[in-house]
């Protein structure tokens, strides 16, 4: 009776067990989540960067998508808008103020949904719509760059009358509208002049290990946008080739510079701008590293090197102090047995 | 007896040691999460009648169409190229409603954006005015306990006796909310018939989704007429270039 008891007892420990291990499994796999929020709103574009380059007269013309995401209708205003390269010179945009509309450029551009102009539209849950951006530059314009946004942005309810507050309420409310954007680098009648020039190419004069992290600062003085590409060459102290690291292109527009960033590396809080980082980890004494910049396929690149000294002090101290940590006890040992 | 109890105890030790082994091993052999890498340096080009297209695009590549009219005397080097970027904006809650003010009693209250894009981009705000009523009077936008909080300073706002309308970003998912003292720190939206918008959130084209709460306060100080007072924010979600 007492074993069966025990047994009783166990079988029921063990279920009991199985219980909160699948109760703390699901918990722990569950907890994490984040919460599900219902959304009102949400829009979608594409694609987000749309460049041109022609020489007038001409027409352009290209696509782009709009999408509301939502099981709602939603009806959204459409604006355009110039821009200039932004303050943290990361590739953000700073619009114009609507006084600056060089040459009128605004009022070449339309946008159309099956061939019919419009300044707005209305999507229905789910809808994504194609329309087409027409740029008019049958007359001669002058040869310069035009950096605009067009931007899809929901039209303001009127809460007050659609019912929502009840007449004579004294609720007050904010309304927020969302707008999403795509922006295009048009250049008319670019030349092939390119007057590009390294602004910033450096990196920790002194490091204890890899990675290395290099700023990349490039200044284009020419009237259009460019889109360098680059390598960094990184060679030892005895002149041998140990890395080599590809920089992303991406576009400087005219008159500005622009940090090159590794889109797929995150600053951390302790650097200033976005950064190009050599992943080697473990390196030792002095290196060269030379940046090759090329601006355009006919220029010849322009170059610059920097040098740097990497000396693991604290990887030395570590080794230095075990190995006379062993030489001690090898002499104790060897003298014992002696 | 004895014998059977120190059994019984040694048995639960196995058992929760066993347990213990497989819990880790469920843990050990639950797949991995992997995230889906997509980069947005992959273009379609296309040159007059060149058509270099992508084998894996993120999303369908929209045609570009260019009408060039020759001339002779004008070398044509029409050239467009579309990159398979997106960006997208998302709002919980489009409509904050504060309530009837009572003076002296602020009003906080929230909303959550949303973005999700495959290249860099920054989300810009700003208000149409401060908070208005009919007679267009308004509650201005606070200057915080110091009087020096703007749209690009942040400034503590605990008291009750600071009056004035403003928000503060803080970080859901991700990362992406310009930089916010946790707390009370609030500061000004820009009212655009003086100000240019100014940025509320940036981030990487990594595709993860970047959520950030926003909390608007409200309050209004005695003086004030009582009324409804409303305003439009608005939140634009920019690619960079």
């Amino acid at each position: 009776m007492q074993v069966q008891n025990l047994k009783f007892k166990v079988v029921y420990k063990i279920i009991n067990f199985g219980l909160l291990v699948v109760t703390l499994h699901f918990a722990l796999c569950t907890l994490h989540l984040s919460k599900a929020y219902a959304e009102t709103l949400s829009l979608r574009s594409y694609p987000s960067l749309i460049r041109l380059n022609a020489q007038t007269p001409t027409d352009l013309s290209s696509s782009l998508t709009v999408e509301n995401l939502t099981d709602s209708s939603v009806t959204v205003d459409t604006q355009f808008k110039l821009f200039k390269a932004g303050p943290k010179e990361n590739g953000d945009v700073e619009y114009l103020p609507a006084s600056e509309n060089p040459n009128g450029i605004l009022q070449k551009i339309h946008l159309q949904d099956n061939e019919n102009e419009i300044t707005g539209l209305s999507l229905g849950p789910n809808q994504k719509k194609q329309l087409q951006v027409k740029i008019n530059l049958k007359e001669t314009i002058e040869p310069r760059d035009y950096y605009f946004s067009i931007i899809f942005l929901t039209k303001p309810k009127d809460y007050q009358t659609q019912g929502n507050l009840p007449s004579g309420s004294t609720s007050s409310f904010s309304v927020i509208n969302a707008g999403v954007g795509t922006n295009f680098l048009i250049s008319v009648g670019k030349t092939s002049e390119n007057l590009a020039s390294i602004e910033e190419f450096s990196s920790s004069q002194y490091l204890q290990s890899g990675p290395v992290a290099f700023n990349i600062k490039i200044q284009n003085n020419g009237s259009n946008y460019i889109s360098p590409t680059g390598v960094i060459y990184i060679k030892n102290m005895f002149g041998q080739m140990i890395g080599k690291v590809e920089l992303p292109a991406q576009n400087i527009l005219a008159n500005s510079s622009r940090y090159i960033s590794d889109q797929t590396l995150h600053p951390t809080p302790y650097t200033l701008h976005p950064q190009i980082v050599w992943p080697e980890k473990f390196l030792l004494g002095f290196y060269e590293a030379r940046l090759s910049l090329q601006t355009s396929e006919s220029e010849q690149p322009i170059t610059r090197t920097i040098h740097f000294f990497v000396f693991p002090v604290k990887l030395i101290i570590a080794f230095t102090v075990c190995l006379i940590l062993f030489t001690l006890i090898y002499r104790r040992v060897k003298q014992k047995m002696l | 007896m004895k014998y059977k109890f120190e059994m019984f105890k040694n048995l639960k030790l196995k058992i929760w040691v066993i347990g213990l082994l497989v819990y880790w091993l469920i843990g050990l052999l639950s797949p991995k999460a992997m995230a889906q890498s997509s980069s947005n340096n992959n273009y379609n080009i296309y040159e007059q009648n060149i058509d270099i297209n992508p084998q894996n695009n993120l999303l369908p590549t929209p045609q570009i169409l260019i009408n060039q009219t020759p001339t002779p005397t004008i070398p044509q080097e029409p050239k467009s190229i579309i990159d398979n970027s997106f960006l997208s904006i998302s709002l919980e809650n489009d409509f904050i409603d504060f309530g009837t003010l009572s003076p002296g009693n602020p009003v906080t209250r929230n909303a959550v954006l949303a973005v999700k894009s495959n290249s860099d981009y920054q989300v810009i705000s700003f208000e149409d005015h401060p908070p208005q009523n009919k007679e267009s009077v308004i509650i201005p936008d606070t200057t915080c306990e110091d009087g020096q909080c703007s749209e690009t300073t942040e400034s503590i706002w605990k008291n009750n006796l600071t009056y004035g309308f403003g928000y503060r970003c803080d970080d859901i998912e991700g990362s992406d909310c310009i930089s916010f003292s946790e707390g009370d720190f609030y500061r000004q939206l820009a009212d655009i018939r003086k100000k240019k918008p100014k940025e509320t959130m940036s981030g990487f084209g990594d595709t993860a989704i970047k959520k950030a709460r926003l909390t608007f306060k409200l309050n209004a100080p005695g003086t004030q007429k009582p009324g409804n007072y409303s305003s439009n924010l608005t939140f634009i979600a920019v690619p960079n270039y």
